[in-house]
């Protein structure tokens, strides 16, 4: 925890005050963690302003629903599950993963040097996926970085394993030609 | 590079990057933390207050859905007896000095009512004789079904036949059975709300139409912002029918209405919870426009008067709580016209729901979402007893 929530001496105590509605508390868990779900919310929606709105209604949703984090898992893995689940919903109401691509072949692949990705920034790179194809984008934060699996993906944004699997892979393309064009 | 490291490398940059939220973006989610905690209680209490009046409106309609096979209007001192008989059905009472029976031929009920003959003593008539049973005045005691042998009473025998006054009764119930009386809950689905922001008063616009543009660079410091609630009434009503089609209601109806209304300012924070409280007397016209056993569709049309209670009122000014209550003067004035449907339930009570179109006039009454806005479209839901 960092100086913001010098107050509470464990994250446990911190989520019981936040139960009980203690303002001071929640604004707390905000500090601590809203840098890190707007990072995340960037990711999935690619426009800043919308991402700002989804992270909003994200925090909503977690002061509501705090009562139900049974600490059986990480704090921040429940709090990042609420946010994608919120961005998800807030790409299915744009039709944004609607009209994504269903690519079911990979026919070439880029090689990227490793000392590349050690040159690039993480603001960059962020800058980078925000810019990506709105289904590679999904697909490629919900398997890359969160860590779904292609059939939680696929039941997700109700699309088959096969597409996922293709859209992962057309990401990783994307993503890759991309720096390699600026690095 | 292979594709697992690729996105290993990914993943730790990104969790590594912290992407600071838009200053004041922590105050936003408050307000709006505390607006949806008060949106709660007000949801509460309004399911509370509907849950009350359908619970009201079944208990009425078990009371009153009862059926009673004595009118309940009888005031005898054998009405025990009679409805003793009734319920051992075919047994009968033998009378203690073998009297002769009269029959009394009553329309609906059935009833044979049994007088001792005057013999100079004033003995109270004891025996009753149930619906279709008769006992013979021969002295014998016997009885026979009164569908065997029927029993016209002479001319004397009339003369001393007292029948209990049922002809009478029969005529006060047909009056009052033909009215109508209705427990209704009115919900109006209106919900208001003004915010005015410097942003949008320096430009002349409405809060949702500041361009884009205009959003990006400045920050509107919202001073004040009016919310209506759904206003909330309960009812009752006499119907009473000219003819077939048409009928005329009047009743008395209660209604709140709620609004609230904050104002922000760098030093000051305004808080203040009003609600009005009217009891109304509506006087409506329906004429029906399709009708069988199990419904009706009929149109409505009315005028209401209101006179306000209270007004209670909660403030909170800067955090200092105050609460007050004074009087409403004045009467507030509507017209209201509509569609209605009756679902029949059976031959005493039905459910009816009567959506509709009311225009409430401007009578200087303290600010509430009917001078905010003066239609109104109602949903009054709500039960009719035909007794």
């Amino acid at each position: 925890m960092n100086a913001t929530s010098r107050e509470y001496s464990t994250e446990i105590e911190l989520l019981e005050a936040c139960v009980n509605q203690d303002q001071r508390a929640q604004r707390t868990l905000y500090e601590l963690y809203s840098p890190r779900m707007l990072t995340l919310c960037i990711r999935y929606i690619g426009e800043r302003e919308r991402a700002r709105d989804v992270l909003h209604d994200g925090f909503i949703t977690v002061f509501e629903k705090i009562g139900s984090y049974n600490a059986s898992g990480s704090f921040e893995g429940w709090l990042r599950r609420i946010f994608v689940n919120t961005a998800l919903m807030s790409l299915r109401k744009g039709d944004v993963l609607k009209y994504s691509e269903d690519l079911t072949m990979v026919e070439r692949e880029v090689t990227v040097d490793s000392s590349v990705l050690g040159n690039i920034s993480s603001k960059e790179l962020l800058k980078l996926i925000a810019t990506m194809p709105a289904g590679f984008r999904t697909v490629f934060n919900m398997y890359a970085i969160e860590g779904f699996s292609h059939q939680e993906i696929a039941k997700e944004m109700n699309i088959s394993e096969g597409s996922s699997r293709s859209q992962l892979s057309r990401a990783r393309i994307w993503l890759q030609e991309r720096i390699g064009e600026r690095y | 590079m292979q594709d697992t490291e690729f996105d290993k490398r990914i993943k730790e940059l990104m969790d590594e990057h912290l992407e600071m939220p838009a200053e004041g973006s922590w105050d936003n989610l408050l307000l709006s933390l505390n607006k949806r905690k008060r949106a709660k209680v007000l949801y509460f209490r309004r399911a509370t207050y509907t849950s009350v009046a359908v619970a009201a409106s079944l208990l009425l309609l078990l009371v009153l859905g009862k059926e009673s096979p004595v009118p309940s209007t009888i005031d005898n001192p054998v009405k025990q007896n009679v409805i003793a008989n009734f319920a051992t059905e075919k047994q009968i009472i033998v009378p203690v000095e073998a009297p002769v029976i009269k029959v009394g031929t009553v329309k609906k009920h059935k009833i044979a009512v049994a007088v001792k003959e005057t013999s100079g003593n004033d003995a109270p008539a004891s025996t009753l004789v149930a619906d279709n049973m008769i006992s013979k005045g021969d002295g014998t005691n016997t009885t026979k079904p009164a569908e065997e042998k029927a029993v016209q009473p002479s001319a004397a025998d009339n003369r001393k036949f007292k029948p209990y006054e049922f002809e009478k009764e029969s005529q006060v119930r047909k009056f009052t059975k033909e009215l109508f009386y209705s427990l209704s809950t009115n919900l109006s689905p209106s919900m208001y709300s003004k915010s005015i922001n410097m942003l949008s008063v320096a430009l002349g616009y409405q809060n949702d139409f500041v361009p884009i543009n205009l959003m990006e660079t400045v920050q509107p410091q919202s001073v004040s912002d009016t919310k209506y609630a759904m206003p909330l009434s309960f009812g009752v009503q006499a119907q009473y029918p000219v003819n077939a089609n048409f009928s005329v209601g009047a009743g008395l109806s209660y209604s709140l209405l709620v609004s609230h209304y904050q104002q922000f300012s760098y030093n000051r924070r305004l808080d203040i919870q009003q609600s009005l409280h009217y009891l109304g007397i509506p006087v409506n016209a329906y004429y029906s426009l399709l009708q069988n056993n199990k419904f009706k569709v009929y149109v409505s049309g009315g005028f209401m008067l209101e006179k306000g209670l209270i007004a209670c009122y909660r403030t909170t000014d800067n955090g200092i709580k105050r609460f007050e209550s004074v009087a409403i003067s004045g009467v507030q004035f509507s017209l209201a016209a509509g569609l209605g449907v009756e679902f029949k339930m059976n031959k005493e009570a039905g459910i009816y729901f009567d959506p509709a179109l009311a225009y409430y006039f401007n009578c200087d009454q303290p600010e509430n979402i009917r001078s905010a806005q003066p239609l109104q479209y109602k949903f009054e839901l709500g039960m009719r007893f035909h007794l």
